[in-house]
């Protein structure tokens, strides 16, 4: 009798992963079809403008080709990254460790409230404006932009996580006597990152773009900058490529991080379609 | 029989939920507790799992392992289902290969041996609570804790499951105690049914099933069902009202 089900139901998972099969080639051919008609658009719009205002596809792709042949496209990024991962890590730190704080003693987070309230409602380009006058122009301002606007996100994902572990999983852990180490392994850790993953995929996300932006305005190196330089020389081939190389670099950096999600909380990416009993 | 419970008294702040309750089981047995909504039958159970003290009273410190069926399935969500099963004996120190060897073997017996490696968002309610059983079942229980834990399954699962728990008692002679809302499942699983009177909850009545569980046909259940229905004390219990009158005043 059971036996029978089992074999119902693994005939019924095989057919459904035809059919997501098949839907996903679908969705792949509408994908590429956008693409292909976009870039028509776009070709069919740069004979119609200059090259300043619109350039063809081609020469973005060639002005993509020369900047990777060139040393300052890996000082660019290598400045980029460096202002990501020191404000993000400065985010980390300081809101990593007052969201600790605030998970565990209840007045911490009222009385952080007010900071994070305006962290938060801070449009991230007035702090730039703030910044050029405290630090003039360098590596700092897109540093502190950075951490001052990923900061309060990580404060309150690590808050969240840490402030209480499921009181119905806790009384399982209870009666089947999960203690120590077992406990923490298998009760604490993943509650903890299965929460606090998901924040910080979306908080490196938005340090990039931060970063980049505020390379624009005040900072002499990365990315931004480069972008800056384009436009002063009025090349928009080269900017639409710069935007080219953040775009790849963002993708990247999206990409490594679900992985390891995937890796380290394979349960969260599960399609969540229960198969009926 | 082993005690369980002594004169045992239970207060929630002012509100009194338990009041002179003495239980005892014989190994092998399931005994069924019934009582209206919120008088106390979860309580109870959180009182033999040692997850609260009583006011007053002695809770019998029993050799340990205890398994509790809760009524919603919690697995733990970053686990399989193997590994779900196999939570208490990561508890007790088992090595990772021979308990997931013997999860393996019991998902297989509560017919989940397809699904070994599935996590609990891709699982259906019944699945879910064959996982909730089997975690229960592997650490071979001394006393079985089972509050309402088929109340939410279709009918064919839920009779699957019943059969389930009542081989598992008796081939292993573990002690059962079975919370329910269910009077026929009462009937067709406990050797024994206690029934609790409203809050403060006492134990108002006893009943002792004569059929060994491999007997109660259909037929039996029923008769016992109608039978049991017209006792004043279960009905009072219940607040039923009872069925010949209720029948008449609606004869024209």
């Amino acid at each position: 009798m059971i036996a029978r089900q089992t074999i119902a139901k693994t005939a019924s998972a095989t057919r459904s992963n035809v059919l997501a099969g098949r839907s996903r080639l679908r969705s792949a051919l509408l994908t590429l079809g956008m693409l292909a008609l976009l870039l028509g658009l776009w070709q069919w719009g740069a004979q119609r403008y200059t090259p300043v205002i619109l350039p063809a596809p081609g020469a973005v792709l060639g002005a993509l080709r020369s900047l990777l042949g060139e040393t300052r496209l890996w000082g660019a990024i290598a400045a980029t990254t460096f202002h990501v991962v020191t404000g993000f890590g400065l985010a980390l730190a300081i809101g990593g460790l007052l969201g600790l704080l605030a998970g565990r003693q209840p007045w911490v987070q009222p009385a952080l409230a007010p900071i994070s309230v305006a962290l938060l409602g801070t449009p991230p380009i007035a702090w730039l404006v703030l910044t050029m006058v405290w630090f003039g122009l360098g590596h700092a301002n897109s540093i502190f932009t950075v951490a001052v606007t990923a900061g309060p996100l990580v404060f309150a994902g690590v808050a969240e996580a840490v402030k209480g572990l499921d009181p119905d999983l806790v009384a399982v852990a209870h009666v089947y006597r999960l203690e120590g180490t077992a406990r923490f392994q298998s009760l604490d850790w993943p509650q903890v990152m299965s929460r606090l993953l998901p924040v910080l995929v979306a908080g490196l996300g938005l340090a990039w773009r931060v970063a980049i932006m505020a390379e624009v305005l005040t900072t002499p190196d990365g990315i931004g900058a480069e972008l800056n330089t384009a436009r002063a020389n009025l090349d928009t081939a080269e900017v639409m490529a710069w935007i080219g190389v953040a775009i790849a670099l963002v993708l990247t950096s999206d990409t490594l991080l679900r992985t390891l999600q995937r890796r380290l909380l394979p349960w969260q990416t599960v399609a969540s379609s229960g198969q009926g009993e | 029989m082993e005690p369980l419970l002594h004169q045992v008294h239970h207060h929630y702040g002012s509100r009194r939920v338990l009041e002179d309750i003495s239980l005892a089981a014989t190994p092998g047995e399931i005994v069924a507790l019934m009582g209206p909504s919120g008088c106390g039958k979860t309580t109870l159970l959180n009182l033999l799992a040692g997850l609260l003290s009583p006011t007053s009273g002695t809770v019998e410190q029993l050799v340990p392992p205890i398994a509790y069926v809760f009524q919603e399935p919690r697995l733990f969500p970053w686990y399989t289902v193997l590994q779900n099963i196999a939570l208490g004996l990561k508890a007790q120190g088992m090595a990772q290969r021979s308990r997931l060897q013997r999860a393996r073997s019991l998902a297989e017996s509560v017919g989940l041996g397809a699904a070994g490696h599935l996590y609990p968002p891709q699982l259906s309610g019944g699945m879910k609570q064959r996982v909730n059983l089997a975690r229960a079942f592997a650490i071979q229980p001394q006393l079985l804790l089972l509050d309402e834990p088929f109340s939410s399954v279709d009918m064919g699962t839920r009779q699957q499951l019943q059969q389930l728990v009542m081989t598992w008692v008796q081939q292993h002679q573990t002690t059962a105690i079975l919370v329910t809302h269910d009077l026929a499942e009462a009937v067709v699983m406990g050797d024994r049914l206690l029934v609790l009177s409203p809050c403060p909850a006492r134990i108002v009545s006893c009943w002792h099933s004569d059929r060994p569980p491999h007997q109660r046909d259909p037929a039996y259940v029923y008769r016992t069902l109608s039978d049991l229905q017209t006792r004043p004390e279960i009905a009072a219990s219940f607040n039923l009202n009872p069925p010949l009158e209720t029948s008449r005043s609606l004869t024209p």
